[in-house]
């Protein structure tokens, strides 16, 4: 591999696990908040790439401008989820997991219903390539690449600093402890829950952007998104961020080097990582 | 009394069962035979979902063993020329054995990680089928598998597997013998093994129940019977692609099982022949029937967690609605 294809590379890996890192912090979100492991958290990127999408060709908004309002419409029907469906249930773990599959058919129905099954995409939004000694990347890819860097460091942000995410902190520690302490432990759930989804939503409004866009777009993030969650370490966002980087760049060199099979590289490393352990890179003893 | 209710039992199995060996005499239909056989199909993958689900490790990868179950009977029977009546077992051991040593290490892990190992083993296997180049036909899959080989009774007939009645019965057969597996597990030491993990595994641990060998051997189990059910319907359809069965045929299997009520063995079983019933009438729904399934599992699971067959339960539940619909029951029965 030459120096060329090899910064190339690196740049498609940074890509790669900014999209891994968003979907992930999300899916491991919902299992530290809630405490409960999502599948239809594929289908949320998904819906949110569609909300993008349609904003942009329907309603005919600059992405820029329909990309925050995708994540917000997604934010507030994530707490509508949650409140709906999640909530009742959240005692019983593996409820709440059969209920989300049965969510995942719900919205992939529900999508393929309404824009059909054939896949879509935008036009490009950015034009143009930069290239800096013989590595190319596309402006589109750039802005993705920003965007997502800003969101991630928000949510860290928010996390540590604001007085919500500093609560949201306190009820994935100990949900009774955070109670004792006045935090009102269902709300933040909610809110948590409509974060996660909001994030998924910029994922797929991301995605949106550089990639085609189909009602079944939710599975194969939905799978490396698992992998990056495990393998950080349920619950944990350091662990997510390293993990998202990792496979970003394993999947990024494993196509160019060894080709199709490597998506069953990731797999290999999941199960590894599942059976020696479970906790992950950074994640706590469930 | 405790006996005349076991009687009761056993001759309400027997007429049912006779009404289905009767049923392809009255049932000329094709259409109607192959949804029946598609029920019983299901059914006896549902039953081995049930088993795993009743050692409380749920698995979404039960499909991906329908299909490993199909590729070894088919890969046997048109590369070896093997007769089906010899792949079939076999595809069920092959299945058995490849279950139980994923199984062994991956049944270590609790709860959510079980869920997303398996949702991740689906997501491989269909991988692996895809990209195993001449050896399982890639993306087109192995479209040449021939019918079972016909029974010949000497000197009295032959049965050759043209219509779907002889599928029928075939399929049938199977299922009986699943559920006769499945009957005496349950009722066994064995079952009642199974029931502590399901309640309690770490209470089930520590009166010295080892969890590993009793929940590998329940999946062992269940995946045998599901491959016997993906060879029988890798000869019955005859063409096995990668996408013949994926992670959202485990996710049925699930459904199937979850809707009817893990609780009895009946419970998949109706699951089963409910829902595939319902999606003949959702057929005229067309794209709106993934949509359908999913609201009905999202309701079940909100309302009546343990199924349709917890409506016949008697202990009060958190729903005054099942509480409701109970108290109707328990009314006309009297």
């Amino acid at each position: 591999m030459d120096l060329q294809l090899g910064g190339q590379v690196i740049v498609n890996g940074v890509v790669l696990s900014l999209m891994y890192i968003l979907i992930g912090l999300g899916l491991g979100a919902v299992f530290s908040i809630l405490r409960v492991v999502s599948f239809a958290h594929g289908v949320i990127y998904m819906f949110g790439a569609y909300v993008t999408w349609m904003l942009v060709t329907w309603v005919g908004m600059h992405y820029l401008i329909a990309l925050p309002l995708a994540i917000v419409v997604v934010f507030l029907f994530g707490l509508a989820l949650e409140r709906v469906l999640w909530h009742p249930i959240l005692d019983t773990p593996m409820a709440c997991l059969i209920m989300s599959l049965g969510l995942l058919f719900v919205i992939e129905g529900g999508v393929a219903a309404i824009f059909g099954e054939k896949s879509k995409s935008l036009a490009t939004q950015f034009p143009g390539v930069l290239g800096v000694g013989g590595v190319y990347l596309s402006v589109e890819r750039l802005v993705m690449v920003g965007i997502s860097v800003a969101i991630v460091v928000a949510v860290l942000l928010f996390l540590q600093n604001h007085k919500q995410g500093q609560a949201m902190r306190a009820v994935t520690d100990n949900p009774e402890v955070a109670a004792l302490q006045g935090i009102p432990v269902r709300r933040i759930q909610m809110i948590g829950f409509g974060i996660t989804c909001a994030l998924a939503a910029a994922g797929g409004g991301l995605a949106a952007s550089i990639l085609t866009i189909s009602p079944t777009m939710g599975g194969a993030p939905l799978f490396k998104a698992f992998i990056v969650v495990v393998l950080g370490g349920l619950g944990s966002i350091p662990g997510v961020i390293v993990a998202g980087f990792v496979m970003g760049f394993i999947d990024s060199f494993g196509l160019t080097l060894i080709g199709r099979v490597a998506s069953l590289l990731g797999f290999v490393i999941f199960v590894l990582v599942l059976l020696i352990r479970p906790r992950g890179i950074m994640g706590y003893e469930a | 009394m405790k006996h005349r209710v076991i009687s009761r039992k056993l001759v309400a199995c027997i007429v049912f069962l006779l009404i289905l060996v009767l049923l392809p005499v009255f049932i000329k239909s094709p259409y109607e035979l192959h949804l029946l056989i598609m029920i019983m199909t299901g059914s006896i993958a549902a039953l081995g979902f049930r088993l795993v689900y009743n050692t409380g490790k749920t698995s979404v990868a039960q499909g991906s063993f329908v299909a490993i179950g199909a590729y070894t009977s088919a890969l046997l029977a048109t590369r070896l020329g093997l007769s089906f009546w010899l792949t079939l077992p076999l595809a069920g051991l092959v299945t058995a054995a490849i279950g139980g040593i994923i199984g062994y290490p991956a049944l270590k892990l609790r709860g959510s990680y079980f869920v997303i190992l398996t949702f991740g083993l689906a997501e491989a296997i269909h991988l692996a089928l895809l990209n195993g180049g001449n050896f399982t036909g890639g993306v087109m899959g192995i479209t040449t598998i021939p019918p079972p080989n016909p029974i010949v009774l000497p000197g009295l007939a032959s049965i050759e597997f043209i219509s779907k009645v002889p599928y029928y019965y075939l399929a049938l057969a199977l299922l009986i013998l699943t559920i006769v597996v499945m009957y005496r597990l349950d009722h066994s030491r064995m079952g009642r093994i199974f029931g502590a993990i399901h309640d309690n595994d770490k209470l089930a641990e520590s009166v010295g129940i080892s969890l590993g060998m009793y929940t590998t051997l329940a999946f062992t189990i269940a995946c045998f019977f599901t491959g016997l059910n993906g060879a029988f319907l890798a000869h019955y359809i005859r063409v096995i692609t990668p996408g013949s069965y994926t992670i959202w045929h485990g996710v049925y299997y699930l459904m199937y099982t979850i809707i009817g009520g893990a609780g009895s063995i009946v419970g998949p079983i109706i699951g089963t022949a409910g829902l595939l019933y319902l999606s003949r009438f959702l057929v005229a729904f067309g794209r709106y029937q993934l949509m359908i399934y999913g609201a009905i599992l999202i309701v079940f699971m909100l309302f009546l967690p343990n199924g349709l067959l917890s409506l016949l339960g008697r202990r009060p539940t958190h729903f005054p609605g099942v509480d409701r619909i109970r108290g109707y029951i328990k009314k006309s029965r009297e």
